[in-house]
C-alpha cells in the first residue's frame, strides 16, 4: 500500500548556505500522506514548516533524500515540468493571500487556468463554479485590495481548488486573519476535504491543528512525536534553548 | 550643516544599496545634462562670449548697411567717412576687410589670413601692441606708400621664428615688401571667431595688393569694406543706430543715384559676424529648443524614478513619520537624495558633453579656408550646467518628496498582503511614452537625411566628378598682371596636361555644386522680360578650353570653346539648356546673342548649348548658366580642374609639382577631390543628418534606459506577484513575456503618436530629401522596427531576472 501514497517522503533534508553559515531547515524527513487525506504540520516558528511545504508543492528541491509524488520520482524533472506539475497537480493556499493585486478576482482565479491553456468557456465555468464553491461570486469583478482579509484568503482558496489539483497545500492560511475570519477559512477548508479533497495544512495555531485527520510535529528540521513536540514547546515557554 | 553632511552620508548609502536605480538615473540625467552643456559651450563660444582681447568689448560694435531696410553689407569708403565724421555716438570708426594674402619668406609660397584696416581699428579694439606700434594716419594715407606690416603674436611665433628683431623685419605679401613696425597681443585672434588674422596692412595697401586702382576709395557704388566703431562715452548702441540711419538718410537726399534705398544698423560685436548671426542664432535656438525636451523628458522620467522609489519605501516613511520624524526632514532626506544623483549625472554630463562638442572637427569642415572654432569650455558653461543640475535637480527632486510624504499613515502600514503596482505609474508611462516617441522622430529624421545622402550618388548634378581632382591659384595675390596672368595660365595647363595619367585640364573661376556661385543681369536678343524685370537673371562662370570635356558635362548642341576663341575673335558664349528653355523656347539658341548688363559690353553670340550642372546644392532647380572662355575675358581668380587616374595620393603631389615647376612661388589651394569639394553641395544634408542621427541616438539611448528603469522597478515591485505565478504554474517563457508587454506597453502610445508626426515630418523636408517619397519604408517602417527591438533589447535584462528567480525567494521577498 505504501506505494500508493500521493507523497511519499524518504530520507529528506534541506541545508540553507548562506555566508558561510549551515541551516539545517529539514533533516532526515519521512512522510506519506494518502490520496483523500487531512494532514497539519505543526511546529515552532522557523523549524521547517514552509520549507518542507514548499519543497511538497516543488517550489524547492531537497538536499538529500527521495520524494515521489503520485508515485513518480520529481528529482530529475526541467523547471517546465516542475511548473506543469504545480499548474496541474498542486494548489497553493498562503498566509498572506497573495492575490495579484493588478487582477480582479475573477482574473485571480482564472490564472491557473490560462497557464493551463484551457479554452475560454471551459475557465469561465470553471472559475464560476469555484467563486461560488468559496461563496466570493458576487464579487468576481473587484479588485483584492477592495475585500477584507477574509474575503481574500476565500478567493484564495478558490484559486487553488480551480484546477482540481491532487493536492492542497496551505502555508498558515489563518495566520493574517483574526478568528472569526480564520474559522471561517478553516471550516472552508473542512468542507473541501469533506469533499474528498487531500490537504496539507501548516499551522502553529495548536486550536487548528486537531481540525485534520493526523498532526504531523516537526521541531528544529526533525519529525518528533507529539508528546516529544509538547515537551519541547513546554521547554521553550519556559526560557530554556533547547537546540544545543 | 552637519545635518546635510549626514543626510548626504545616508543618501549614499539608499543609493549604493539600489545601485542600478542611481546608475540609470544619473546616466539619463547625464545624457540630459550633457546635451545641454555642450550645446550651450557652442552656443556660448558663439554668441555669448565677448570677443577675447578686446578692451571693454561691450562698448564696441559692428556697423552694417542695409538695402532697402534689409542685410547687413559691406560699405562704399565714402559712406564710411561721413558715418564716422558725423555720428556722434562713435568715438573712433574703423573700416577694414579681410583677406588671403601670399606670403612668402623665398620658397613656395603660403596662404595667410590678411586684415586690410584703417590705422584707428587697433583703438577701435583697444589693443596695447606687444612689440612696436600700430599703423600711423600718415601710413594710410591716399598715394603714399610707406609698406608697412602689423603681425599677429603667432605669425611672429610660428612663421618668423619668435626673434626679438621682429620690428623692422622685411615680409613678401603678394610679392610686395612689407617692413614689420608692430606685433598684435597673444589674447587677441581676431574679432570674429574661426578666423585669426596673420597679416594687418594698412587698407590703403589695398589696391596694390590686389592690382586695382584707388577708384574704390572714391566710388560711392563701390561697396567692399566692413565696419567697427568703439562708441564715445555714455553713448548707447541704440543711439548710434539711430544717428547712424540719420547720416544714411541724409546721404540718400545728397546722393540718389547711389544710396537711393541705403541705410544701415548697429549690432554689438560678436564672434559671430552681425550678417551670420541671425541664421547662427536661429539654428542653435533650434538646437537648444531640442536639447531642452530631452532634458525636460529626461527629468520627468528620472522623477517619476524617484516617485516609483519612493512609494517602494512607503512603509520606511510611513514608519519613520509614526515615529515622529518632521515632514520637511523627510523631504529634505529625500531632496538630497534626488539632488546627489542629480548632480552626479550633472557633473559626468557636463564633462563628457562640452569635451565631445570641444572635439567636434570643426576644422575638418569641407571648406576652401582653414576654420578653427575656440569651444573650450568656459565658466559661464560652468555655471549654466551648475545652475542647470541645481535647478532640475530641485523642481524634479522636491516634487516626488513631497508626494511621497503625504501618506496616509494606517493605509501603508497595514499589510493586505496583495501584490500591487505602484502609484504614479501613469506619469512614467506618459514620459516614457514621450521619449520613444521623441527618439522615434528624430530618428526618422535622421533616417530621412540619410537615406537622402544615400541618392546624391544617384542625383543627376550634370557633371561627373570620380577621378576629377582641383586646386586653385588666385593671381591677384602672386603678383601677376594682365598678359602675364594669360601666360602664366597657359602655361599651367600646358604642364598639367602632360603629366601622365591626365586625361584633361582645365579652369573655371567657379566650379559646381560648392555652395558659390556667380551671378549677372543679362540681354538675350529678341528676348522681352517679365514685367518689372530689366534683364535674364543668370549664373555664370569664365572657362578654359577643354572644360566641359573634364567635367564630362554633356554639350546638346553646337561646340564647346576651341583656341581660336581668343581676344580676335568673335565674343562667344556657352549656355544651358534652362537658359535656351527660358529665352528662345523651342529653338536650338546656336547663333543668337547676349549682351551682359554693363556699359560697355559686347552681344556675344551662342556657340554651344550644354546640359544643366547644379551649381550650389544638390536640391538646386535648373537655373540659366553661362560660360564665357577665358581668352576672352581674363581673370585672375582660377580653379584648375583635372581629370586623372590615380588617387588623390599620386595626382595631389604630381599637380602641384607641375604647377609650382612654372612658378615654384605660387601659394595653392590644397588640391582636392572633386567628389570632396562637390560634397559641399550635400552639406546642409549632411549636417543635418549627423545633427539628427546623433540627437536621435541619445534620444533612443535615453528611451532604452527609461524602458529599462521602468521595466526593471516594476520588476522589483513584483517579485513576490512573480512568485505567486510561478506557484500557480507560469513557465519562464510567460513571465519573460510578462516583462517584455510591460516595456512594449510603455514604447506603444510614443510610437503611436510619433508615427503620424514622421509623415508629417516627411512633407515638411521634402524640399531636402532629393525626391525621396515621405512615405519612405525606412523611416516608416526600419527606424519604428528599430526601436520596438531596442525596447525589447532594454527589456532582455530584467525578463531574464525575471525567468531566473527562484520561486521560493521570490514568495518570501516584502
Ligand atoms: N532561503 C533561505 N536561506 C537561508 N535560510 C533559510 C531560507 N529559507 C528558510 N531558511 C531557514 O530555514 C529554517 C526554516 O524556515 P521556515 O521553513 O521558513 O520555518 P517555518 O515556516 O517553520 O517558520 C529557518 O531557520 C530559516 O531561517
Ligand atoms: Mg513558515
Amino acid at each position: 500500500m505504501a506505494g500508493e501514497a500521493l507523497i511519499h517522503l524518504d530520507g529528506l533534508s534541506k541545508v540553507f548556505y548562506t555566508e558561510e553559515v549551515e541551516t539545517h531547515a529539514l533533516s532526515n524527513i519521512a512522510l506519506r500522506i494518502q490520496t483523500g487525506e487531512f494532514v497539519s504540520i505543526a511546529g515552532p516558528s522557523g523549524c521547517g514548516k514552509t520549507t518542507l511545504l514548499s519543497i511538497l508543492g516543488l517550489l524547492d528541491s531537497p538536499t538529500a533524500g527521495k520524494y515521489l509524488l503520485d508515485a513518480e520520482p520529481v528529482e530529475n524533472l526541467s523547471a517546465s515540468q516542475r511548473a506543469k506539475i504545480r499548474n496541474q497537480a498542486i494548489g497553493f493556499i498562503f498566509q498572506a493571500f497573495n492575490l495579484i493585486g493588478d487582477l480582479t478576482v475573477y482574473e485571480n482565479v482564472e490564472l491557473p487556468l490560462t497557464y493551463r491553456g484551457m479554452a475560454g468557456s471551459e475557465r469561465k465555468e470553471r472559475v464560476q463554479a469555484a467563486l461560488e464553491r468559496v461563496g466570493m461570486a458576487h464579487r468576481m469583478g473587484h479588485y483584492p485590495s477592495q475585500l477584507s482579509g477574509g474575503q481574500q484568503q476565500r478567493v484564495a482558496v478558490a484559486r487553488a481548488i480551480v484546477g482540481k489539483p491532487l493536492i492542497l497545500l496551505a502555508d498558515e492560511p489563518t495566520g493574517n486573519l483574526d478568528s472569526k475570519n480564520g474559522n471561517a477559512v478553516m471550516d472552508l477548508l473542512k468542507e473541501l476535504h469533506n469533499d474528498g479533497a487531500t490537504i496539507c495544512m501548516v499551522t502553529h495555531d495548536p486550536r487548528y491543528a486537531h481540525v485534520a485527520d493526523r498532526s504531523v510535529h516537526l521541531f528544529d528540521g526533525q519529525i518528533v512525536s507529539e508528546d516529544d513536540a509538547r515537551r519541547a514547546q513546554a521547554l521553550e515557554e519556559s526560557g530554556f534553548d533547547v537546540a544545543h | 550643516m552637519d545635518q546635510l553632511l549626514s543626510d548626504i552620508r545616508h543618501a549614499l548609502r539608499h543609493l549604493r544599496r539600489a545601485p542600478l536605480f542611481a546608475l540609470v538615473a544619473g546616466t539619463s540625467l547625464a545624457i540630459g545634462v550633457g546635451v545641454n552643456a555642450g550645446l550651450f559651450s557652442a552656443v556660448n563660444a558663439l554668441l555669448l562670449r565677448p570677443v577675447p582681447g578686446v578692451d571693454h568689448p561691450e562698448r564696441v560694435v559692428e556697423v552694417g548697411r542695409s538695402n532697402q531696410g534689409r542685410g547687413f553689407d559691406t560699405f562704399a569708403y565714402p559712406d564710411y567717412l561721413d558715418l564716422k565724421s558725423e555720428v556722434r555716438a562713435f568715438r573712433t570708426a574703423a573700416a577694414y576687410t579681410f583677406d588671403v594674402f601670399a606670403y612668402s619668406d623665398g620658397g613656395e609660397g603660403s596662404r595667410v589670413t590678411g586684415m586690410s584696416v584703417t590705422p584707428e581699428y587697433f583703438s577701435v579694439m583697444g589693443l596695447t601692441p606687444e612689440r612696436g606700434r600700430f599703423f600711423t594716419a600718415d601710413e594710410d594715407a591716399p598715394g603714399s606708400r610707406p609698406t608697412v606690416a602689423v603681425v599677429s603674436h603667432d605669425f611672429w611665433m610660428d612663421r618668423l621664428g619668435g626673434g626679438v628683431d621682429v620690428v623692422g623685419k622685411i615680409i613678401r605679401i603678394n610679392r610686395i615688401a612689407f617692413q614689420i613696425v608692430g606685433v598684435t597681443p597673444a589674447d587677441f585672434r581676431g574679432q570674429t571667431t574661426g578666423v585669426h588674422p596673420e597679416v594687418y596692412v594698412p587698407l590703403r595697401m589695398r589696391p596694390a595688393l590686389r592690382n586695382r586702382g584707388e577708384e574704390d576709395f572714391t566710388n560711392r557704388g563701390a561697396s567692399w569694406h566692413m565696419m567697427v566703431a568703439r562708441l564715445a562715452p555714455g553713448a548707447t548702441v541704440q543711439e548710434a543706430d539711430t544717428q547712424v540711419k540719420a547720416v544714411y538718410a541724409r546721404l540718400a537726399q545728397a546722393y540718389p543715384r547711389t544710396n537711393r534705398n541705403r541705410s544701415g544698423a548697429v549690432v554689438p560685436l560678436g564672434l559671430v559676424p552681425g550678417p551670420g548671426r541671425g541664421p547662427v542664432k536661429a539654428f542653435l535656438s533650434v538646437l537648444m529648443g531640442l536639447a531642452a525636451l530631452i532634458l525636460l523628458v529626461t527629468c520627468a522620467n528620472v522623477a517619476g524614478m524617484f516617485v516609483a522609489r519612493a512609494s517602494h519605501r512607503e512603509k520606511e516613511i510611513a514608519v519613520r513619520l509614526a515615529l515622529g520624524a518632521g515632514r520637511a526632514r523627510l523631504v529634505r532626506q529625500l531632496l538630497v537624495e534626488a539632488l546627489v544623483v542629480f548632480a552626479v549625472g550633472g557633473v559626468v554630463g557636463t564633462a563628457v558633453g562640452v569635451m565631445l562638442v570641444r572635439s567636434l572637427p570643426v576644422n575638418r569642415l569641407p571648406l576652401p579656408i582653414h576654420v578653427s572654432i575656440d569651444l573650450s569650455p568656459q565658466a559661464p558653461v560652468l555655471a549654466f550646467a551648475l545652475a542647470l543640475t541645481l535647478g532640475t535637480g530641485l523642481l524634479f527632486g522636491l516634487l516626488p518628496a513631497m508626494q511621497a510624504t503625504r501618506l496616509e499613515l494606517t493605509d501603508s502600514l497595514r499589510d493586505n498582503g496583495s501584490t500591487q503596482g505602484g502609484r504614479a505609474g501613469l506619469m512614467r508611462r506618459f514620459f516614457v511614452g514621450g521619449q520613444v516617441g521623441l527618439s522615434l522622430v528624430l530618428l526618422a529624421s535622421a533616417g530621412f537625411f540619410l537615406r537622402a545622402l544615400d541618392r546624391a550618388g544617384q542625383v543627376d548634378t550634370g557633371f561627373d566628378p570620380r577621378d576629377g581632382y582641383v586646386t586653385g591659384i588666385d593671381l591677384d595675390l602672386e603678383g601677376y598682371r594682365g598678359e602675364e596672368s594669360a601666360a602664366l595660365q597657359q602655361r599651367v595647363l600646358e604642364r598639367v596636361r602632360a603629366l601622365p595619367g591626365v586625361e584633361s585640364a582645365a579652369m573655371s573661376a567657379d566650379l559646381p555644386l560648392d555652395m558659390s556661385r556667380m551671378g549677372t543681369g543679362v540681354m538675350p536678343e529678341g528676348w522681352t522680360p517679365p514685367e518689372g524685370q530689366r534683364g535674364l537673371g543668370t549664373d555664370f562662370t569664365y572657362v578654359s578650353t577643354d572644360y566641359f570635356a573634364t567635367l564630362k558635362i554633356p554639350i546638346l548642341h553646337g561646340r564647346a570653346f576651341v583656341e581660336t576663341d581668343d581676344v580676335s575673335s568673335e565674343p562667344v558664349i556657352v549656355v544651358s539648356r534652362t537658359f535656351v528653355d527660358q529665352v528662345w523656347p523651342g529653338e536650338d539658341g546656336l547663333g543668337r546673342q547676349v549682351q551682359v548688363e554693363g556699359d560697355h559690353e559686347p552681344w556675344r553670340t551662342v556657340v554651344g548649348v550644354v546640359a544643366d550642372v547644379k551649381g550650389r546644392f544638390i536640391t538646386d532647380r535648373p537655373e540659366p548658366m553661362m560660360y564665357l572662355p577665358l581668352e576672352q575675358n581674363p581673370h585672375q581668380r582660377m580653379d584648375v580642374v583635372v581629370r586623372a587616374k590615380g588617387g588623390i595620393a599620386t595626382v595631389a603631389p604630381a599637380l602641384r609639382s607641375a604647377i609650382l615647376g612654372v612658378d615654384p612661388s605660387l601659394s595653392l589651394n590644397p588640391v582636392l577631390s572633386l567628389e570632396s569639394s562637390s560634397s559641399l553641395g550635400i552639406f546642409p544634408q549632411r549636417l543635418a543628418a549627423g545633427l539628427t542621427t546623433a540627437l536621435g541616438s541619445l534620444a533612443l539611448l535615453l528611451s532604452a534606459l527609461g524602458v529599462y528603469g521602468v521595466v526593471a522597478y516594476a520588476l522589483s515591485r513584483r517579485v513576490r506577484e512573480m512568485g505567486v505565478r510561478m506557484a500557480l504554474g507560469a513557465g519562464s517563457t510567460r513571465l519573460a513575456l510578462l516583462v517584455l508587454r510591460n516595456g512594449l506597453g510603455l514604447a506603444l502610445p510614443g510610437m503611436l503618436l510619433g508615427l503620424p508626426a514622421i509623415v508629417v515630418l516627411g512633407f515638411v523636408l521634402r524640399a531636402f530629401l532629393l525626391g525621396l517619397s515621405p512615405l519612405d519604408p525606412v523611416a516608416l517602417v526600419v527606424v519604428p522596427g528599430t526601436l520596438l527591438i531596442t525596447v525589447a533589447a532594454a527589456c532582455a535584462a530584467p525578463a531574464r531576472r525575471a525567468v531566473r528567480l527562484h520561486p521560493m525567494e521570490a514568495l518570501r521577498s516584502e
